[in-house]
């Protein structure tokens, strides 16, 4: 029997939102709370504001995990359609082989082809988003209850009506947890961005580091990590709204 | 009609279905009835293309099926899978109007179809709203056949279609199934291990063993081969389904004039009663025989009679 799941209450989203936008526009007022913890930070120069530095790492994080998604997404869902096996074994062993590679390495590698700046960025990361968008499409299609997938084709429904109507809203659970970990991953990974001139979050993180200031690394760590905790939570909580729908039946 | 010829199947080396010859006649019921992995969803499964055969041919209406479409082969044909594999992200209503939707019915009409079916599988209305995970097991069952008998295929495949169902739900949708198609002459393959179902409801009885057909026949034909019954485990009980399954007047050649009922002989109706019926009569009177009223006439069934029927396949 399915376990009866109340709909979880909106608490839990709205307060790290607020603690993000908090760290984020009045930073120097969390500092001074926290300092009988962090201590005093020391003064120093800034680039850019860091409600800027924010929206260039969100921004690029967008833009490379819609990227990932529709580009895996695609790849996962029609080597499914056409019944490619071979293909998806590829695809997840040319995947995991690349996720091995450091962000860092990537990155240094894209720079003299695509530049100093955005660029190099966001092609390190959409590179690091597909494999995790990738592996779940394939097992989230792969892995259905063999009798129900049978039954749309005893039906008579069409390759296409299956994947469209059967296949995919089911699969759509696991499919979702998949970008979760791409995004998850980009936002922690868009830190290295700094190091290329691409902005965001990471800034204040490597000044800190390079001038043994806690308080100016913190500045860049507790926003992301307040992020990387909102999107997981909002992530979940979609995955869980879908699950509930797709649940099986209860066993006959 | 459809009809195998030489059929054989395997998946990987281990057979599963070994030379198959049998038809299935156009507005028949077919009951399959074998031990447990004999290879009865298998040959279904061969039916709708689902899996193909290693060996032989297929033929649906004199067409092989192997040079249709496999969409337009499936749309004419309900399947109802074995362990209902409903979709689990569909409300009922859904669940039973895929095909007519994928068919292009109107809205409204599919909406009375699902009311409709909702019905006759003994379900309230309301459940069109629910999800799978909301029911029961055999309700769930239930809305798999309703779902096969939604666009009113010509061929139904019904895979232990009842087989979650107890006893009274199950007799009832037996029941229903026989008035539709007493109504609507289906051409029907329907698996069963229940014997009493099988009786009940065939009109040819398919009796498998591991990979092939034992006998086949009309139940009381397949009861005169005793040896073979005894080898399928229809057991005993076999024979006395068949006294429920038909009349007495199905067997009114049996019948003999009136005259010579000792007093106090037992009295039925040959319209209604079943043979099981006249026994029952003859025990409770404590008598040989029985006397029947067929249509204001009296006869009379005797014992001795009645034993014809089944050794000699006299209907
Ligand atoms: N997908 C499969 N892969 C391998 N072997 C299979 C597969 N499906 C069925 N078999 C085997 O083929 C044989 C026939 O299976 P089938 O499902 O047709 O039996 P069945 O008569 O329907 O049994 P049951 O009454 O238990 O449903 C069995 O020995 C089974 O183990
Ligand atoms: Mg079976």
């Amino acid at each position: 029997m399915a376990t009866e799941t109340r709909r979880r209450p909106w608490l839990k989203e709205p307060l790290l939102l607020g603690l993000l936008a908090f760290s984020v526009f009045d930073f120097p007022r969390l500092a001074a709370l926290l300092s009988p913890l962090i201590g005093e930070g020391k003064p120093s120069v800034e680039w850019a504001p860091l409600p800027v530095l924010a929206g260039q790492h969100i921004g690029v994080v967008l833009l490379s995990s819609t990227a990932s998604f529709l580009v895996a997404f695609s790849l996962g869902a029609a080597s499914h359609l056409y019944g490619l096996k071979g293909l998806q074994e590829l695809l997840l062993n040319v995947g995991s082989f690349g996720e091995s590679f450091p962000t860092a390495a990537v990155i240094a590698l894209a720079v003299p082809a695509l530049g100093y700046g955005f660029e190099p960025l966001l092609l390190a990361l959409f590179l690091y988003g597909l494999l995790p968008v990738l592996m779940n499409t394939i097992q989230g299609l792969t892995g259905l209850d063999r009798d129900v997938v049978q039954a749309a084709e005893g039906m008579g429904l069409t390759r296409v009506q299956r994947l469209l109507r059967v296949e995919l809203p089911l699969a759509a659970p696991m499919i979702l947890a998949g970008v979760r970990t791409a995004v998850i991953i980009n936002i922690a990974a868009a830190s290295i961005g700094s190091v290329v001139g691409a902005g965001g979050l990471g800034m204040p993180i490597v000044s800190g580091i390079r001038t043994f200031d806690p308080v100016l690394i913190l500045k860049g760590t507790i926003p992301i990590a307040l992020l990387a905790l909102l999107a997981d939570s909002l992530f979940r909580r979609a995955e869980r709204r879908l699950d509930r729908r797709v649940r099986s039946a209860t066993p006959a | 009609m459809i009809e195998l010829g030489g059929v054989s199947k395997s998946y990987g080396a281990v057979p599963a279905l070994d030379g198959i010859d049998v038809t299935f006649g156009t507005g028949q019921v077919c009951m399959l009835l074998g031990p447990s992995g004999c290879g009865k969803s298998t040959l279904l499964k061969l039916v709708n293309r689902l899996l193909r055969p290693d060996a032989g041919t297929i033929r649906v209406d004199g067409r092989d099926i192997g040079e249709l479409e496999p969409e337009t082969l499936r749309r004419g044909m309900g399947y109802a899978i074995q362990g209902v594999g409903l979709f689990p992200h569909m409300k009922v209503a859904e669940n039973i109007g895929i095909v007519p939707g994928i068919l292009g019915w109107p809205r409204a009409r599919i909406r009375d179809r699902v009311a409709e079916l909702l019905e006759l599988v003994g379900l309230p209305a309301d459940y069109a709203a629910k999800y799978p995970r909301e029911m029961s097991g055999g309700e769930a069952q239930r809305v798999g056949v309703a779902r096969a008998l939604a666009a009113d295929p010509a061929i139904l495949l019904m895979d232990e279609p009842f087989g979650a169902l107890d006893p009274v739900n199950r007799q009832r949708l037996q029941q229903e199934f026989m008035g539709i198609q007493r109504r609507l002459r289906k051409t029907v393959v329907f698996v069963t291990h229940d014997i009493g179902e099988a009786v009940r409801m065939a009109d040819k009885l398919v009796l498998m063993g591991k990979g092939t057909i034992l006998t086949e026949g009309p139940p009381l034909e397949i009861a005169g081969r005793a040896e073979l019954v005894a080898k399928a485990f229809l057991g005993s009980g076999f024979v006395l389904e068949l006294l429920e399954k038909y009349t007495v007047l199905d067997h009114r050649h049996l019948l003999v004039p009136a005259e010579g009922c000792p007093p106090g002989t037992g009295r039925v109706e040959a319209r209604t009663a079943t043979l099981k019926d006249a026994l029952s009569a003859m025990l409770l009177a404590g008598r040989d025989c029985v006397e029947v009223d067929l249509d204001g006439v009296p006869y009379r069934l005797r014992f001795e009679d009645l034993t014809r029927a089944f050794a000699g396949n006299t209907l």
